[in-house]
């Protein structure tokens, strides 16, 4: 395709157009995965830059705001993935699983727990704290199709899989947040234990 | 749970956000009318979409991230930008990152002195290569190389593989029969007998052995 490439000002501007408008919402996803508003305005400013340098790849035309939450997931990803050594075991679960433990080890030596009260502002109290028990695959498919309103086929591409697996991730992750609910709510006396 | 309900289960979101098939939604909407379980299922699956998106607050980013956004787009934007670049790279300690470059650029110039003073009395060209072996772990050349460009990337079999010696210097692996079979020898350590492209940094595999 013969198209005169933009100078950079116009290119520049054509970015901050498109990608700016997004920031609140990639900044409120970002906190909701990694629980920590250090993390949060890293990986945003991470993505920022990372979405300028492949601004040309982007095809126009095309969704903006789910090829900046690719490259949000992926850059998420990437994070946690120089603890993963072979190229294989990328995907979400394992991703998750050494997410987890990274966790764990900081919690375990600091003793200090997430960034709780910043977390929790962002939903109310007992969802924030359901939410954050989901592992990060169900928690990224919740954040994405509910708060966000990527549809399905969106979120396949945002997240690499099929989507019967996006379908079957969003049925398990609301049968476990309805659990986590649950307890939630007998252990705070609004509803009795059932028998 | 019958197996009919199971199967149900698993579309239960694809059918509270209307995401399937209309012939699949009115087959479960049937279904619902008949077995009480699922259709208590699909409420509580409808209530936790509500809880979530009614009760999801958005928060604004922090006015300091986006001045530090448009402060990073303008340097990126003035040209390649080392500094950051070795940030990016080494987050804990990016000025001894520099400090260890620099030492290993100036000793990777005198390596390179020496081996051209060496070539040079060898008709030295890029096509020129002698027989050796070298020993090394057999890593993924471009996965490397994607990951310091910071581009999301997944391996494949198009990768071109190397050799990292344990003298740091990385030798590309020429495509080959024989290079096929160290595909699978990821992170191990071999010993490679091969002819050795030095002007270009290529192995030519004629033999390997795991060390």
């Amino acid at each position: 395709m013969a198209r005169t490439k933009p100078s950079p000002e116009e290119r520049r501007r054509k970015f901050e157009t498109l990608a700016f408008p997004h920031m609140d919402a990639l900044y409120s996803t970002a906190l909701r995965m990694t629980r920590r508003r250090h993390d949060a305005e890293d990986l945003v400013q991470d993505v920022y830059l990372r979405a300028y340098r492949f601004f040309d790849k982007f095809e126009e035309g095309t969704n903006f705001k789910a090829w900046i939450f690719k490259i949000l997931t992926n850059t998420f990803i990437n994070r946690y993935r120089k603890k993963v050594r072979a190229p294989q075991q990328t995907e979400f679960e394992r991703v998750e699983y050494y997410y987890a433990q990274a966790e764990k080890e900081r919690d375990d030596k600091y003793e200090t727990r997430y960034d709780e009260t910043h977390y929790a502002d962002l939903f109310g109290d007992e969802v924030s704290a359901a939410l954050s028990r989901l592992s990060y695959d169900f928690r990224a498919a919740i954040i994405l199709c509910d708060i966000e309103g990527f549809s399905y086929k969106e979120i396949a591409e945002i997240i690499d899989t099929p989507i019967g697996t996006v379908m079957s991730r969003l049925s398990r992750a609301r049968q476990q947040l309805q659990n986590y609910l649950r307890d939630y709510a007998q252990r705070e006396g609004i509803v009795k234990k059932s028998r | 749970m019958s197996s009919p309900c199971k199967q149900i289960q698993d579309q239960m979101a694809g059918y509270v956000d209307r995401e399937i098939e209309p012939a699949q939604v009115s087959a479960i909407s049937q279904h619902l009318q008949d077995c009480p379980g699922c259709a208590e299922e699909a409420q509580a699956q409808q209530k936790m979409k509500d809880l979530v998106r009614e009760r999801a607050l958005r928060v604004r980013a922090p006015a300091h991230v986006r001045a530090e956004i448009r402060r990073r787009l303008d340097r990126d934007s003035s040209g390649f930008d080392f500094f950051t670049l070795m940030q990016n790279l080494f987050p804990q300690r990016p000025i001894s990152a520099i400090a260890v470059i620099v030492v290993l650029m100036f000793l990777s110039g005198l390596a390179t002195y020496m081996v051209f003073q060496n070539q040079s009395t060898r008709n030295a060209s890029n096509t020129h290569f002698v027989a050796g072996s070298i020993e090394g772990v057999i890593i993924c050349v471009d996965c490397g190389l994607l990951d310091l460009l910071k581009t999301p990337f997944v391996h494949d079999a198009t990768h071109r593989l190397g050799v990292r010696c344990h003298d740091g210097h990385i030798w590309s692996i020429l495509r080959s029969e024989k290079s096929k079979d160290l595909s699978d020898k990821m992170d191990r350590h071999v010993r490679i007998v091969g002819n050795l492209f030095e002007g270009m940094q290529y192995v030519e595999v004629k033999e390997f052995s795991l060390i």
